[in-house]
C-alpha cells in the first residue's frame, strides 16, 4: 500500500508544481555519439520516468542522440555474448541496458554499456537509490553513462541556484531564491523576499550558498545553510556589500565593499572574519571570482575608462592586477574555465548587444558564445563544457544554457521572471 | 663558485643553440616527402609513416653510382696519355660502370614509382578520414593530437591508440570518434601485399588543424 501510494505521488509530483521551469532544447551539436537506450527492466512506471530523465540529461549536452524508442531492437545474446552487428546497421556508436532493483527501502539500479564498434562491454555499474529520489538516482545514472562515453565528468547530478521575481496582482514584485536540478526540475525556494536578492553563490561542497539581499534597504552578503534554512549576514558594517564568491577550499569569501568611497574587493576570512584589501583604485572593482585552485581571483574594473577584465595572482605580496580583456569597451563578470585555460564573460559587440564570450588564455582574441541581445550573468558548469546564464526574451527575464560542443537550451520559467543563475560544484 | 656557474650556464647556452642549429639543418637537408605528408586542405590532417626501411635501401645503391662515377675520369686521364690500346680496357670500364649505372638507375625508378603508390594511398587515408572527422566547435587553436593505427590487409582498422594526447579530451575524443567512423579503408585491396606490409601495416596520424 505504501509502495503504491509512493509511485502515486511521483507520477502526480511534476502536475502539482506550477512554478516549475520547463525545459526545451533549440540546437543539438553536428557531432553526437549516437546511443540506443533499452528501457530498463523492472517497474515499468519508474523505468519510463528514469528513462526520460536520463535521454533528457544526455540531449541536453549536445553531445548525445538517442535512438526513438520504435527503432529499438530485440536485445539478442548467442553464448553470452551480446550480438553487435544490428546496432551497428542502425549506426549506433553505444548500447545501454540497465535493471531497476527496487525493495521497500531502495531503488538501485544496475547499468551496462556496450561498445558497438569495439564490440564489447565498457561500463558495469550499480546506483544506488531510495525511492522517493528517483530522480537524483536517474542524474547519477546518466552521469555515469556520459563519462564513460566521453571521459569527461557529467554535471545531470549537480543544482542550479536563481533568482526568481514574481509580480502579484497589484504589480509588487517578491524575490525568491531558488534551487533546482540541472535539469531546472525539482525546485525548492530557499528565500522569500519583498526586496531584491541578487548574486547568488555556491559553497564549493554544495551546502550553503551565499547572495546579496536588500533586505535591510542596504545591500549586505548573507550566508545560508541549504538544510537547515539557517542564515546570518556575514559583516554587520554599516556599508553595502556586494558580489560575494566563495574560494575553492571554502574557507574565504571574495566581497566588493563600499566603504572606501567606491567599490573595491576584499577577501573576508570566515573563520574570524577579517577582512584584506585587495584593490585599490579610484575606479570601480568589483565582480571577483575565484581560480579553481584558489591562487587567483577575476575581478572587473573600470580603471581604464571602461569595464574590463582584470585577474590578481594572490600568491604574490601586493599583488598587481593583470588586465586580460582588451576587445571592445565592456567586458565583465567573468569566471575561470574548470582547468584555468580559459575564461567566459559578458562582452559587449560593436552592435551594442550583450553576448556571452569566451577567451583562451593562449589566444589573443575572443570567441562570441551566444547570439540574443542582452545575455547577463554566465556561470559555468563544474565539467566546463555548459554554461548557464540570463537572457532577455520581449521583456521577460528568463535562463538559456549552451555547451561549447554547441548545443543550446533555454529554462524558461512558467510563472514570473528568473535571472542570476549559478551553477554548483560536483556534488556527492 | 660564480664564475663556474656563469660558464656552466654560457656553455649549456651555446650547447642549445649549437644544437638547434644542427636540428635545424638536419631537418632541412634531409626532408624527405615520404617521411611525413603535410597537407594543407580545410581540415588539414598531418599523415605521418613510420618508413624505417625506406633509407636503408637506397643507401647501397648511392656509393656504387659514386664508385663508377669516380673511377672512371681517373683511369681514362691516366691511359689515354700511354696508347690506343691500352685506352680499349678503360672503354670496357666504361662500359661497365655505366652498365651499373642504368642498374641503380632502375632500382631508383622503381623506388619513384613505389614513392607514388605511397603518396597515392597516404593521400586516399587522409581524404578518408578528413572527410569523417567533425573538428568540435570552441576548441582552442593549436592543438595536436596523435593517433596511431593498425591495419589489417583488407582495410579495417583494428586498433586506435591516441599516443599523443592534445590536452583536450573534446578534441581528442572527435578524433578518435573519426577513425571509429572510417571503420575500413576500401581501397586496400589494390595495395600489393609487399607494400602494405612495409608501409600501411601500421601508421601514425597527427590531427592538427590550423
Amino acid at each position: 500500500m505504501k509502495v503504491n501510494l509512493l509511485i502515486f505521488s511521483i507520477i502526480l509530483f511534476p502536475t502539482l508544481c506550477f512554478g516549475e521551469l520547463f525545459l526545451e532544447i533549440t540546437k543539438g551539436s553536428e557531432d553526437p555519439y549516437k546511443v540506443a537506450m533499452i528501457p530498463f527492466e523492472g517497474n515499468s512506471r519508474l523505468s519510463k520516468e528514469l528513462n526520460s530523465i536520463m535521454q533528457n540529461d544526455l540531449i541536453r549536452t549536445g553531445e548525445f542522440s538517442i535512438l526513438d524508442e520504435e527503432l529499438l531492437l530485440p536485445i539478442q545474446i548467442i553464448d553470452d555474448e551480446l550480438v553487435y552487428n544490428d546496432w551497428k546497421l542502425l549506426g549506433m556508436d553505444y548500447l545501454v541496458t540497465g535493471k531497476i532493483i527496487k525493495t521497500d527501502n531502495s531503488l538501485d539500479i544496475n547499468y551496462e554499456i556496450y561498445d558497438i564498434h569495439k564490440k564489447r562491454k565498457i561500463r558495469s555499474s550499480k546506483v544506488f537509490g531510495i525511492p522517493n529520489q528517483i530522480r537524483q538516482l536517474a542524474h547519477y545514472t546518466s552521469d555515469g553513462i556520459y563519462e564513460s562515453i566521453t571521459g569527461i565528468k557529467g554535471i545531470a547530478a549537480t543544482r542550479l541556484l536563481y533568482v526568481n521575481e514574481i509580480k502579484d496582482s497589484k504589480s509588487v514584485s517578491i524575490y525568491k531564491l531558488m534551487l533546482a536540478d540541472s535539469d531546472g526540475k525539482n525546485e525548492k525556494n530557499l528565500l522569500t523576499s519583498t526586496e531584491p536578492i541578487i548574486s547568488p553563490s555556491w559553497s564549493p561542497d554544495g551546502k550553503r550558498v551565499a547572495y546579496v539581499s536588500f533586505e535591510t534597504g542596504m545591500a549586505k552578503v548573507f550566508i545560508q545553510d541549504i538544510s537547515s534554512g539557517k542564515r546570518e549576514a556575514v559583516l554587520s558594517k554599516d556599508t553595502q556589500i556586494s558580489s560575494p564568491s566563495w574560494s575553492p577550499d571554502g574557507k574565504y569569501l571574495s566581497l566588493t565593499l563600499y566603504q572606501d568611497g567606491n567599490a573595491e574587493i576584499y577577501i573576508l576570512r570566515l573563520r574570524d572574519r577579517t577582512l584584506t584589501r585587495m584593490t585599490k583604485q579610484y575606479a570601480i572593482d568589483t565582480e571577483s571570482s575565484w581560480s579553481p585552485k584558489g591562487n587567483k581571483i577575476l575581478f572587473t574594473s573600470g580603471r581604464s575608462g571602461s569595464p574590463q577584465i582584470y585577474e590578481l595572482d594572490l600568491r604574490k605580496l601586493n599583488p598587481k592586477a593583470k588586465r586580460l580583456s582588451f576587445e571592445g569597451s565592456y567586458n565583465a563578470k567573468a569566471s575561470y574555465l574548470p582547468k584555468e585555460e580559459g575564461i567566459i564573460f559578458v562582452h559587449r559587440a560593436d552592435d551594442g548587444l550583450f553576448h556571452i564570450a569566451l577567451k583562451y588564455k593562449k589566444e589573443n582574441f575572443i570567441r562570441i558564445l551566444t547570439e540574443a541581445k542582452l545575455d547577463e550573468s554566465p556561470s559555468v558548469a563544474p565539467n566546463g563544457n555548459m554554461v548557464i546564464y540570463g537572457i532577455k526574451e520581449g521583456d521577460l527575464s528568463m535562463l538559456a544554457g549552451f555547451s561549447l560542443s554547441g548545443a543550446r537550451f533555454k529554462l524558461p520559467a512558467s510563472l514570473g521572471e528568473v535571472r542570476e543563475p549559478a551553477w554548483s560544484n560536483f556534488l556527492r | 663558485m660564480i664564475v663556474n656557474q656563469r660558464y656552466l650556464e654560457a656553455s649549456v647556452f651555446s650547447f642549445c643553440i649549437h644544437a638547434a642549429i644542427f636540428l635545424y639543418l638536419y631537418g632541412s637537408f634531409n626532408s624527405d616527402l615520404s617521411k611525413s605528408i603535410l597537407i594543407s586542405k580545410p581540415l588539414q590532417i598531418e599523415l605521418k609513416f613510420d618508413l624505417p626501411k625506406k633509407t636503408k635501401k637506397q643507401i647501397p645503391s648511392l656509393p656504387e653510382i659514386n664508385k663508377a662515377k669516380i673511377n672512371e675520369p681517373k683511369k681514362e686521364l691516366i691511359y689515354s696519355k700511354i696508347s690506343d690500346t691500352i685506352s680499349d680496357s678503360s672503354k670496357n670500364l666504361l662500359i661497365e660502370s655505366s652498365i651499373s649505372e642504368l642498374l641503380s638507375e632502375e632500382s631508383e625508378i622503381e623506388i619513384s614509382k613505389e614513392q607514388k603508390e605511397i603518396s597515392m594511398y597516404a593521400q586516399q587515408i587522409i581524404s578518408t578520414i578528413e572527410n569523417a572527422w567533425i573538428k568540435p566547435k570552441n576548441i582552442p587553436q593549436g592543438l595536436v593530437a596523435n593517433l596511431r593505427l593498425i591495419i589489417r590487409p583488407s582495410g579495417r582498422i583494428i586498433k586506435v591508440d591516441l599516443i599523443k594526447s592534445s590536452g583536450n579530451i573534446r578534441f581528442d575524443n572527435s578524433a578518435l570518434q573519426a577513425v571509429r567512423r572510417v571503420e575500413t579503408f576500401n581501397f586496400f585491396n589494390s595495395i600489393s601485399k609487399s607494400l602494405f606490409e612495409k608501409e600501411f601495416q601500421k601508421i601514425s596520424i597527427s590531427f592538427n588543424p590550423s
